[in-house]
Order: structure tokens, then sequence, then C-alpha cells
């Protein structure tokens, strides 16, 4: 439990060692521990691989998001875990003929390398939101006072279960992601069946697109992201419906009257422009002399006069 | 509702996952599964967050008190600290592990102790109490907004912030000032009477002699001299004082001129401030006080009371009165407009979204024919007209014919095309001239002001119970909107910015309408008083210097019953007062550069202490008695006032 605003303190403080404050807050504490742990494990794995050097870079990496405390590290994080798994030298020699999706199913290493991974992601995320940013400012940029402090999580301990929950999840959406990469592997995209979707081994060599409708690649992709589209729509709709049943009094007097101003716009636009005319006529002389009438004396009637020169000699046999 | 780290996360994953599906997986399977494992747990925490916070937003219980001296109290004294003391309670079996909450502090008030803020988890066991105090000092009303949620994951990927609205109104009382308080001032007769009356040389049942008579048929015994009456022979009559009660009336200023200004920092609370002192030092000495509040429009007679409720009655409508603001129903709307979005998205975010706020497409195009430039569809017209009158279909066929030259049917597009093309150019150009002239109003800066305005006006249209064609008004009919969001700023304590001079130079918080009433009132209560009275005028006069004849008159018929009449004016905390006539020495004036704003500020410094002056001369020659509200202590001024009133019927 923290504060941080009024009243200001008269005294200034002295300035707190950043590298002091995050061994001594027990919650950053232990989500360093939590994130170096994970990242000991990736750099392990790496290893195994065959990659020292993606171990080397992560570590570097590592000590910058955990130490330095650099925002953008995790991101670096994942792309340079993607890169060197791909190309575990740095470039990308030797890429194998066949294609290795038929043995990626359940590997041990996977489990290891994406579970430490989002471990580290985590506990590195977590750790900014203790001692970076952990809310950001409501204002935009431009509106945040020079020197204003984030909102920051209070430095409290974390509560057992919070690391079970943590390990919990990790072990979840590790097997959920195993499961879904079996999914869209082992089923393929074809349109001339219905439902498109039919039940297919994955093979060493890909198949040629004239066998079947969709490509290998296509149809994992398309695969994926129905999945996704699925998911967000579902989420979409039991949102929308929650929403509505809890919705409060003030909201929905807002969306009735916001809904029927919708619907009669045209209708009440019309209204209130015959208003605003029939109040310029009871003001009389409201407008300036060259106000908005101005415009129309300057060019509309010139060019009027002009048109109507022109139709009358049309009309008198001058243009033939 | 993602923050910036959520989106680079999110982009950045995606793109992974995209490269890793499509072209990698074949080489190295691992990439789309962590990548896919990633976008999944990210969505997973998406939704799993949007479920905490949307759980929380019904089951989340605030309550609020005010402690001033360790009890609860409906309305609070000035000048006395008090605590406020939230308790938030999170119901129903989720927790929200990261939140911040805080309290919206009431307009003009300060922290002295404690913090409004607080970080920290919510979860159904453990309350969150967020105590702070404040210090009010100044009477008027405070408002309490509501609290202020702000919730994040535990990862800083989601963010939601959401205002639970709980508009609670105290009232600021007075200060209460003690016996040895600004009660009485130094002792200025040796004879007064018993408190709560003075005495007046009129015959009277009081108990001091006012003089002997001859002896009338008719006297009561008891009032017959004795000793007078062996002295002279005859029988010889005493005529006793009347002791009758000091009643003192105060007229306050309410109209918009003393309105003006910050929150608590008004001339009104310093009036009102200034009542309250003379009020209750007058009620302990059991005099009668009574309370006119008048305005432009009205004024509200309390008449002259001395009971304890009566005291009580009049430092509520004291209080009430003070914590009135300015109406500037006048004002520029959009500056209001950018004043009172700024306040709404504080206080109603979720009335403000979109899916409860709609903002059609429809309502940004700008439609031709409400524009000057509408005879331009007359363009079309007269240009067909002129063809079918002056054979212009043939000469555009000579005219394509000698463009395109066909020589076979292959050349019948290009003919045509070309043919259209010159037949229905102006067509086409006004359909162009059209479309650039109403989507204009996609761009900014009218789309944005447009689209603020039009949340501002449903949520207006929603608070106040109107139809939807309130909507549509607002988003037309300037004034209209104008009078709403400046309800709204006033209601919720913000003080809209007052446009103070209108365009030839003149003062727009004059106020002359409140002179009449003022005048009216005082000869209301004159035709109510008994003997010598004391009136307090506590109004803003200043401007209306000219304009007083109405309660000069007042004056005179006040003056004529024998009362006195007190005026005091507010005076401006940045003018400084005026120069002493007594003083001889010249001032010596530091040389400073001569700028134009020094210029114009020493020449309405000039203009307000002559128009102070004027005033304060035509006051006095009418029989009233003017200090200026910073010239010592206005509150001792009149409480000796009264005890010369008080005595004023014994000195010899």
């Amino acid at each position: 439990m923290s504060t941080d605003d009024e009243p200001t303190p008269e005294k200034k403080p002295p300035k707190p060692n950043p590298y002091r404050e995050l061994i001594a807050n027990p919650a950053s504490r232990t989500y360093l521990m939590v994130a170096g742990g994970g990242l000991a494990v990736t750099m392990l794995t790496m290893f195994l691989i065959g990659s020292p050097v993606a171990a080397v870079l992560i570590l570097i990496i590592g000590v910058c998001g955990l130490f330095l405390r650099l925002p953008a590290m995790p991101v670096l994080f994942v792309l340079l875990v993607s890169w060197m798994v791909f190309a575990p030298l740095g470039l990308p020699f030797g890429l194998e003929i066949f294609s290795l999706i038929p043995y990626s199913h359940f590997r041990f290493l996977d489990f290891i390398l994406v579970g430490s991974s989002m471990i580290y992601l985590i506990g590195q995320y977590r750790l900014l939101s203790i001692a970076h940013v952990g809310m950001p400012f409501d204002a935009g940029k431009l509106f945040v006072k020079s020197g204003a402090k984030p909102t920051l999580r209070p430095a409290e301990a974390p509560r057992d279960w919070e690391l079970w929950m943590l390990f919990g999840r990790v072990a979840f959406f590790v097997l959920a992601g195993q499961l879904f990469w079996l999914a869209i592997t082992y089923f393929r995209v074809d349109f001339e069946k219905a439902p498109p979707v039919v039940y297919r081994v994955p093979v060493e060599i890909n198949r040629q697109p004239d066998e079947l409708f969709v490509a290998d690649y296509l149809s994992r992709f398309l695969l994926a992201f129905a999945c996704f589209l699925a998911i967000a729509l579902v989420t979409r709709f039991v949102f929308w419906y929650w929403h509505l049943l809890q919705l409060q009094r003030d909201q929905a007097r807002l969306i009735l009257v916001d809904t029927q101003w919708v619907e009669d716009r045209r209708e009440l636009n019309r209204q209130e422009k015959w208003r605003g005319h029939q109040k310029g006529k009871i003001l009389g002389a409201a407008r300036a002399k060259f106000g908005c009438g101005g415009w129309f004396f300057a060019i509309g009637l010139p060019v009027i006069l002009l048109l109507l020169f022109l139709a009358a000699l049309c009309c008198s046999g001058g243009i033939q | 509702m993602l923050t910036a780290r959520g989106w680079w996360f999110l982009f950045f994953v995606s793109e992974v996952a995209l490269i890793g599906v499509l072209a990698v997986a074949k080489y190295a399977p691992t990439v789309p599964i962590l990548a896919l494992t990633l976008l999944l747990w990210f969505v997973g925490e998406w939704i799993w967050f949007a479920v905490r916070t949307g759980a929380a937003q019904t089951r989340i219980t605030v309550e609020r008190r005010i402690l001033q001296g360790d009890r609860e109290l409906p309305t609070l004294w000035a000048g006395v600290d008090c605590t406020v003391r939230i308790s938030i309670r999170l119901n129903g079996g989720l927790s929200l592990p990261f939140v911040s909450l805080a309290d919206k502090l009431p307009v003009g008030q300060h922290i002295r102790s404690g913090h409004r803020r607080m970080i920290t988890r919510l979860s159904p066991t453990e309350p969150v109490v967020i105590e702070y105090k404040i210090h009010p000092n100044a009477p008027g009303v405070i408002r309490f907004e509501g609290i202020e949620l702000r919730t994040a994951d535990l990862c800083g990927f989601f963010y939601r912030r959401t205002f639970f609205r709980l508009p609670t109104e105290y009232l600021i009382l007075p200060p209460l000032t003690d016996d040895d308080g600004t009660q009485r001032a130094t002792k200025r007769f040796n004879t007064l009477p018993p408190p709560g009356v003075h005495r007046i040389r009129r015959a009277g049942s009081g108990t001091e002699l006012l003089h002997l008579r001859d002896y009338l048929p008719g006297d009561p015994p008891k009032t017959i001299a004795w000793k007078a009456s062996a002295r002279k022979d005859k029988l010889i009559t005493k005529e006793l004082e009347s002791d009758v009660p000091v009643r003192c009336v105060l007229f306050l200023d309410a109209s918009n001129s003393t309105r003006l200004g910050a929150v608590g920092h008004t001339p009104l609370s310093k009036l009102a401030g200034i009542g309250a002192g003379v009020l209750q030092a007058a009620a302990s000495d059991r005099d009668l006080v009574g309370l006119t509040v008048f305005d432009e429009t009205e004024a509200k007679v309390q008449k002259p009371a001395r009971t304890r409720r009566h005291t009580m009655e009049l430092l509520r409508i004291l209080a009430e009165t003070a914590g009135r603001q300015a109406e500037s129903t006048d004002g520029d709307p959009l500056t209001l407009q950018r004043h009172a979005y700024s306040l709404a998205q504080d206080l109603y975010p979720d009335l403000l979204d979109k899916r409860s706020n709609a903002r059609p497409w429809g309502l940004f195009w700008i439609p031709l024919f409400d524009s000057n430039f509408k005879w331009i569809l007359v363009i079309p017209i007269i240009w067909q007209l002129i063809n079918w009158k002056a054979e212009g279909f043939n000469a555009m066929v000579e005219m394509t014919r000698e463009i395109v030259r066909p020589r076979s049917l292959d050349d019948l597009p290009a003919f045509l095309l070309t043919f259209l093309t010159l037949m229905l150019a102006p067509t086409i150009m006004t359909l162009l001239y059209w479309f650039v002239f109403g989507i204009r109003g996609f761009l900014p800066p009218r789309s944005r002001e447009l689209s603020k305005r039009k949340q501002l006006a449903a949520l207006f249209a929603a608070r106040d119970g109107d139809t939807p064609a309130g909507i549509e008004r607002c988003l037309h009919d300037d004034a209209f909107f104008a009078d709403k969001a400046s309800r709204f700023l006033v209601e919720h304590h913000h003080q809209p910015p007052p446009k103070l001079f209108e365009k030839n130079g003149d003062y727009r918080f004059r106020c002359p309408g409140k002179v009449p009433i003022l005048g009216a009132a005082l000869v209301r209560t004159i035709g109510f008083a008994r003997d010598n009275e004391l009136y307090i005028i506590l109004a803003d006069l200043v401007e209306l210097a000219d304009d007083i004849e109405p309660l000069l008159k007042s004056i005179r018929v006040a003056r004529g019953k024998h009362h006195q009449v007190l005026v005091l004016l507010p005076w401006p905390d940045d003018l400084p007062p005026p120069p002493d006539p007594r003083d001889t020495e010249p001032v010596k004036k530091k040389k400073k550069r001569t700028t134009l704003g020094a210029v114009i500020q020493t020449s309405l410094v000039e203009g307000y202490h002559r128009k102070y002056e004027t005033l304060r001369g035509r006051l006095v020659r009418s029989g009233a008695s003017v200090v200026r509200v910073n010239q010592g202590d206005p509150v001792r001024l009149i409480l000796a006032r009264l005890d010369r009133i008080r005595g004023a019927g014994i000195r010899r």
C-alpha cells in the first residue's frame, strides 16, 4: 500500500540508489529472481540447441532489462530468441530441406524454452511495473508535466499464491500453445469440403499447391487466424452482453437518448436549421451587411448574371 | 485499454507469429510455437483483466465520512480542520491486484495532512481506507465528487480508469466566534444596559428616569415621585426611559459581481464571513439580528430575532449564499466547451465512451446546402439548358470528333468517354466541389471540436432528462450550449472563465439591477423598524457609483427615522487602497519602464479609485458611513457601532 501525492515534504530526500532499491524492495527482489531464473534456463536451452552466441546475447539483454530497466528489452528478447532458434549461428545457413513440423509436437526442449521465456517475460514486465512505470499517465505525453512521477506498484512482497499462479499460468499456456500448434498443423483447410477443415497428418515434404486447394503454410495461417478471430468474436459478444447486464442508470439513460438521436438525427437537424432560420428572421438585422450574405453579392450574383447573360445569348441565337 | 507497452508487445509477437506460421515453421517450428503461446497468453491476460475490472464496476462500495472534532457532522465549520475518511470495499470473489484509488478533492480545498491517493491491491477481505484532513477556511459549500479508480494488470499491458460518482455537498458554516473572539470592542460607556436592550429617550417602561412632569389625571399612582412632590408641594409624575432591544439588519449582496473569483476567495465569501462574525457577536449579546440577501432579481428577508435557532438559520443562509458562483451564460462556447469537456473526462469517463455516446460519420459532413455556395448546384442545370437551347449537343459531338477522330468501332469507348467528360464536365466539377466541401468536416480541428460538443451534448441531455432534440439543439445553438455548459461547470463548482468586459469596454458584472432591489428592501425594513436601528449593507457598489440614486433615497429615509446605516464595500485583493487625502507627503515613485500593460493597469486602478471616492462621497452625503472591507477589522468596527447605539440614549 503506498501513496504518491501531497503534502510535499519540506526537506528534499536524498536521491535513492536504484540498484539498492531493486534489492531492498521485496517485490522487485522477488521478480528479479524469477526473471533471472527464467533467463538462466533460456540461456541453458539455447546452449543445448547449439547457439552459444544466443546465450551471450540473452545475458546482455537480461542485464539491460533487469538492472537498467530498459522497457524495450523484453520485446528484443522475443525477437532474439526467435531468430536464434531459426538460425543458431546468427545467419540462416544449412536450412533443412524437409519439413520439421511432423516432429515438432510436445518436444521437451520446446516446453522448457517456451516456459522459461514466458517466466522471464512475466518477471521482467512485473519488475518494470514496480521499478519503471506501473500505470500510464491519463493525459497524453504532451500534457504530462516534466518530472511527474509515474504510478508504480507498491513495494510489498508478492503473496505466495501470486507466484504459484504465475507458474501455474505459465504451465497452462505452454500446454495450450502446444495444443494450438498441434491443431493448426494436424487440421488443414480444404474449401472443397464442408466444413472446410479436414484432419491430415503432417508429412516431411510440403504438399504441392495443386494437390490441395490451400498450401500448408496458408492453411496454418488461416486456421490460426480463424481461431483468434473466433476467440475475439465470442469474447466481444460475451462482454457486450455482460456490459448490457451491468449498465448503470446514467449509462442506460444516455444510451437510450443517444440511440434515439442517431435514429432521428436528420429530422432533428432539419428542425434546428429552421429554428435557426426563424431566429435569424426574428432578430432582424442580426447578420452584418457583408457578413454571410456578402459572399453571395460578391461572387454568386455576378456568376448568376453571367450565366443568365449566356443563356439569353444562346436563346437569341448568338451562339450557333 | 491497451497501454503502450501492451501495443508494442502485441505488435512484435504478432509479427513473429505471422512470420513463424507462414515462413519459418518448416525450418524451426519452435518459433511459431513460442509466438503463438505468447499470443495466447496475452489474449488470456486481456480477457482475465477485462473480467476482473468489469466485475469490480458493480461490486465496489464506497463510504465517505466527514469528521470534525471526532464527530460525524452534516455541516462543517470554517476554520476548523475536518477529517475525510473513505472506506472502499470490493465485494464478490475477484480481487484487483494493482489499483490506484484517489478521492477528488473539492475545488478550493487543500490537504493539511494525510493522502487522498492510495496505490494498493483491492480484495474482498481487505477494505481500503483513505484518510486525510482539510481545512475549510471560508464559508460556502464544498462538493466531493467521488472516487477515481485506476487499475492495471501486473505486467502493465492493460489499463482502465473509472470514476465512482458519489456527489456529496457539505455546507461550511462561517467560523464560530467564541466569547473571547471578536465580540465586543473596547468598553466605551460606563453605564451599559443589560445585554439585549438599549435605552431610548422616550417615555416607556424602563428603569432609568427620563424626566419629571406635573401630574395629570389618569397617571398611575405608582409613577408619582413622592419626594419631588413633597419638595414642590404638588404632585409630580416621573417618566421612565424606554428599554428596547438593539436591532441590526444585514443586507448581503449576492449578485454576480460578488461571486466572481476562485471558490472560497470570492468577495461574497468575505462579506458572508463578516456578516457571520457580526451576527454571532450580536446574538451573544442577545441583540436581534436580521438578514436580507439580495441580488439582481430578488431579495430574501429574514426578520430580526435573537434565538439560537434563528442564529443557526442565518448562518446556514450565509453559508449557502457564500457557496453561490457567478453565472455567465453568454460566455464563449468554445472556451466553455474546453473546460466542460476536461471536467467531464474526469468525472464521466463512462458516459463519454463511444459505446454509449455515438459519433456517427454523418455528423461531420458539411452539407453544401447549408452554405452560401449552394448556388453552385445551379451550374450543371444551366449548362444543360445552354446545351439544349444552343444546340450544344451537336457542338459537343463535333468537338469530340475533333479530339478523338474515331476510325473504327474500337475507338468508340474513347469517343464516348471524351464526349461524356465534355458533356458532364460542369456536373463533375460541381460534384467534386460538393465532395471537397463536405469532406472538410472530417478534418481537425472542426471534427475534434464537433465530436467533443456532441459528447457533451449527449451527456447534458442525459443528465437533464432532455429529449434527443436537446442534443441537436446543443450542436446548432451556441447560446443554448453555452448555457448548459456553464450550468454544468457551476454545478461542479468549477468557475467558467468569465468574460469581464464587453466589446465596448464596459464592465459586464456591474449588476445595476441590484440597486433598486436593495433600496426597496431597505425601505421595507424601515417600515417594520421600531426605533434607532443599525442597517449594515455589505455590497459591491463601486462600479455603480453613478447609479445608486434609489439606494441614496432609501438611506435618507433611514436617516430621517434616526436609524444608522453602515456600508461595507469589498475591496479587491490585488488592488492598492486609495490614497489617503490626509497624507500630504508626496509618495516617491520608483522609476519603472513604462509599458502598455502598466499604463492600462494604472489607468484601471485610478479609475476604480475615482469611482470609489465618488461613491463614498455620495453615500456619506446621504448620511451613511462607508468602510472598505480590507480597512482594519470590520467586525470590530460594526460591534463598536452597535455599542454606540446601545449607549446613545444615555449619553448626556
